[in-house]
């Protein structure tokens, strides 16, 4: 299903959006959070600095300055303590062959600071602070922190800070941002993972929602639509009580009922309609050999009762009834075969086998007519289920149709069988072939009504409504294919595997 | 020279068409007798027919064409339809192009001859009238608006109480011989239109059907024509009438019928 998957593809684009943004900002003020405590300790850290040697720097002990400085500086985090003085000469520092070198004010320490090459006095924390990308690329955070003049300063006396010089120098604690780099990056390894996963298992819900809740009910409607195309008005869908599709599914089969009922309806009207018309041509059918009948028994009553017998008279009389009431015999047998009043007998039948019986009970007509018979059989055939007298009385039918189609000029009939495959439905296939005068197409669609005759007074125009009512009866199909003037082919297809369910 | 034929049959089926021709033969009449529309069309050329039967239900032509035919050659030649009772509607409806009567399958001798009859009688007043039968028929004929008529063979005509009077018409009434009995339907029956409600037994022995114009249940017949038969042929339209019924589906079977009875039949 197309559209499930779209359906997934998109809420999954969102999901990754959503997700993204979310980390963006999750990861940001991580880092910040990260970022700000390693500020405040190396603030304190700096303040300590500053503090702890406050005293030394007052009296000038340059080694106990010195020692306090390494002993803090070796502290794990803190990367290096150094102190420079105005110009930016480091004074000390933490990293020892860095002492007595310039610190280029434009860089790394002094920005903050001196900015357009200003000094500025009184600076904020977040200011002083910096975090660059060392040599080694780990990224430092590294604070300063002015060591103010205080008038301690300039009235010791032990050495030279005149008064005004505000500033005198500047304490540099770097801390190394090693371990928080290493956090953020576990941490946004930690939010990627959970992110697919999080997509991989909201398709995966997704799918199966839409599978459970759209992708079933859907594809039982298709089936359903399916089944009623066939012609099955039986199919019901069946949904879940509490599902939504219940409705629709309540109304589909209700139309399907509804189908079924109008089907069954059309089915009956046809009935009625095609008995009415029925009706109708065995009035006018039987009123003809009926006419014979009363016309020449009413003669030959009136002679009698006139007192003048004739017996040439009576004879043509009888002779008359005798033929003329044999015809209304068989159109009232073709009648019953009709409409099947004569219930089917089934048994296991060899198609090949009806039709060679057949063939030889006509083969005395059909040579007269010097009809040649082609048969051309599968000779494996395998057996079905239906009523011999009644397939033998089709094949009749068509066998005698298609002598008449030949006429006195001769020609040939291929017969035909073989098993086809139709929708995985195994068949017998029994194809009739005449090379006669051909169904003109206006009359092709008339010629299995019952009645339709182009033979006038000889033909009944029973035989092939006969045969389509058998083989409708046998669940088969007769069709016909013809070319006025070159022949005409009638091809009746059987089940093999056929249960007789009887219809309506 | 052309043999002079008395009778054309046109009759497709075999066994209908021998046994019209035996009935006529015996009966004296000079028959012909094709089997086929076209043939018929041939022999209708010359028209020397007297009298015209066909069937109405033919391949190719139906006997109503074959009517128009005839119709447009000679209208005085009486043509007989015989028709199957699938066909009775179009026998009805063919009294409108001029049919003289019809004859529904199948039929007994008798019953053939007594339309034949009738119409060899037309045949007759017509010849000694010249040509104006309103002349030599004993009938009085009165203001008739208002009565429909079945071709010349039956009429009604619409009482204000929605009851409907048939009676039979002159064509029909004046050609047969003395009347000898009439057989009325059942008060209460049915009668359909087109079929028959009357018999009249005559004197020669032959009984003549009359075709109900309408559909309904019969209300009272005229049972006063059991003693004063000559009302029938003398009065046909007023005294002479014969059933009084309550019609069914006018609006449909009044179609068939035509209002005012034909010129050269008065
Ligand atoms: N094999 C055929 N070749 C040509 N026309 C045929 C053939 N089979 C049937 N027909 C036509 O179909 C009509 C109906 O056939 P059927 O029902 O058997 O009645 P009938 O044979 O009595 O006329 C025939 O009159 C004929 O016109
Ligand atoms: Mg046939």
């Amino acid at each position: 299903m197309l559209t499930s998957y779209k359906l997934i593809f998109g809420i999954s684009f969102f999901a990754v959006l959503i997700i993204g943004v979310f980390s963006y900002f999750s990861v940001d003020s991580y880092q910040k959070e990260l970022i700000s405590q390693i500020e405040n300790s190396a603030h304190q850290i700096s303040e300590t600095v500053k503090s702890s040697t406050k005293y030394d720097m007052l009296m000038n002990h340059r080694e106990s300055l010195h020692r306090i400085i390494d002993t803090i500086g070796r502290q794990s985090g803190i990367e290096k303590i150094r102190i420079f003085n105005k110009v930016g000469k480091i004074i000390y520092s933490s990293d020892k062959p860095e002492v007595n070198k310039m610190v280029d004010k434009k860089t790394e320490a002094c920005y903050a600071c001196h900015t357009a090459d200003k000094p500025i006095e009184k600076i904020s924390i977040s200011e002083r602070t910096r975090v660059f990308t060392a040599h080694n690329d780990v990224r430092n955070l590294g604070i300063i922190n002015p060591i103010y003049n205080e008038p301690a300063c300039w009235q010791s006396g032990c050495h030279i800070h005149r008064a005004d010089k505000k500033v005198l120098g500047v304490l540099d604690v770097t801390m190394s941002l090693k371990n928080v780099d290493e956090q953020i990056h576990v941490y946004k390894v930690k939010l990627m993972v959970f992110a697919i996963l999080a997509i991989i298992a909201n398709s995966f819900i997704l799918w199966f929602i839409v599978h459970r809740l759209v992708g079933r009910p859907v594809k039982e409607f298709l089936r359903a639509t399916d089944a009623v195309a066939k012609g099955d008005f039986n199919f019901e869908v069946e949904i879940d009580e509490k599902h939504e599709f219940r409705n629709l599914a309540d109304s589909f089969n209700s139309m399907t009922r509804k189908l079924a009922e109008t089907q069954r309806q059309l089915y009956h009207n046809a009935k009625l309609a095609s008995i009415g018309q029925l009706a109708a041509g065995v009035a006018h059918e039987i009123n003809n050999p009926l006419t014979g009948v009363l016309t020449y028994s009413s003669f030959s009553l009136k002679r009698i009762e006139n007192g003048r017998v004739d017996i040439e008279d009576l004879k043509e009389t009888l002779e008359v009834v005798v033929r003329e009431t044999k015809k209304c015999r068989e159109i009232v047998k073709s009648l019953l075969d009709f409409s099947r009043q004569i219930p089917p007998r089934k048994v296991e039948v060899n198609v090949n086998e009806v039709i060679d019986r057949v063939v030889g009970i006509i083969d005395n007509q059909l040579s007269i007519s010097r009809i040649n018979i082609i048969r051309n059989y599968q000779n494996d055939l395998p057996e079905i289920k239906a009523d011999k007298n009644q397939l033998e009385q089709v094949l009749i039918n068509l066998l005698v149709n298609a002598a008449h189609a030949i006429g006195h000029e001769g020609g040939t009939i291929a017969l035909e069988t073989r098993e086809i495959n139709s929708k995985g439905e195994k068949q017998i296939e029994l194809t009739i072939t005449d090379n006669g005068c051909g169904i003109p197409k206006e009359n092709l669609e008339d010629i299995f009504e019952p009645f339709f005759t182009t033979k006038g007074q000889s033909g009944t125009g029973l035989g092939l409504s006969v045969a389509w009512g058998i083989i409708d009866e046998h669940h088969g199909t007769i069709e016909v294919k013809s070319e006025a003037g070159v022949g005409t082919t009638f091809i009746i297809r059987l089940p093999v595997n056929n249960n007789f369910s009887s219809k309506c | 020279m052309k043999q002079e034929y008395d009778i054309l049959i046109i009759e497709d089926d075999e066994v209908v068409n021998k046994s019209a021709k035996m009935i006529l033969a015996t009966e004296g009449f000079n028959v012909d007798s094709v089997y086929n529309s076209n043939d018929a069309k041939t022999r209708l050329e010359d028209c020397s027919y007297k009298i015209v039967i066909t069937d109405l239900m033919l391949p190719e032509r139906s006997g109503m064409e074959l009517l128009k035919i005839v119709k447009e050659k000679a209208p005085h030649i009486p043509v007989i339809m015989i028709s199957g009772y699938a066909t009775l509607n179009n026998a009805v409806e063919s009294f409108k192009q001029g049919t003289f009567d019809f004859i529904p399958k199948p039929f007994t001798y008798d019953e053939l001859l007594s339309v034949v009859y009738r119409a060899v009688r037309f045949l007759k007043a017509y010849g000694s009238a010249g040509g104006d039968m309103s002349r030599f028929i004993s009938a009085d004929v009165p203001d008739i608006s208002g009565y429909y008529f079945l071709g010349d063979h039956s009429w009604c005509s619409f009482n204000d109480d929605g009851s409907v009077v048939f009676g039979a018409g002159i064509a029909f009434s004046n050609t047969m011989a003395d009347i000898k009995h009439i057989e009325f339907p059942e008060i209460g029956s049915d009668i359909i239109q087109g079929n028959m409600f009357v018999q009249i037994y005559t004197e020669d022995s032959l009984v003549h059907r009359v075709w109900a114009p309408l559909s309904g249940k019969v209300l009272k017949c005229n049972m006063e024509l059991l003693s004063l038969k000559y009302l029938l042929k003398k009065d046909p339209f007023m005294k002479g009438w014969l059933a009084k019924i309550k019609p069914a589906g006018v609006e449909k079977e009044l179609v068939n019928l035509m209002p005012l009875i034909r010129q050269q039949d008065i």
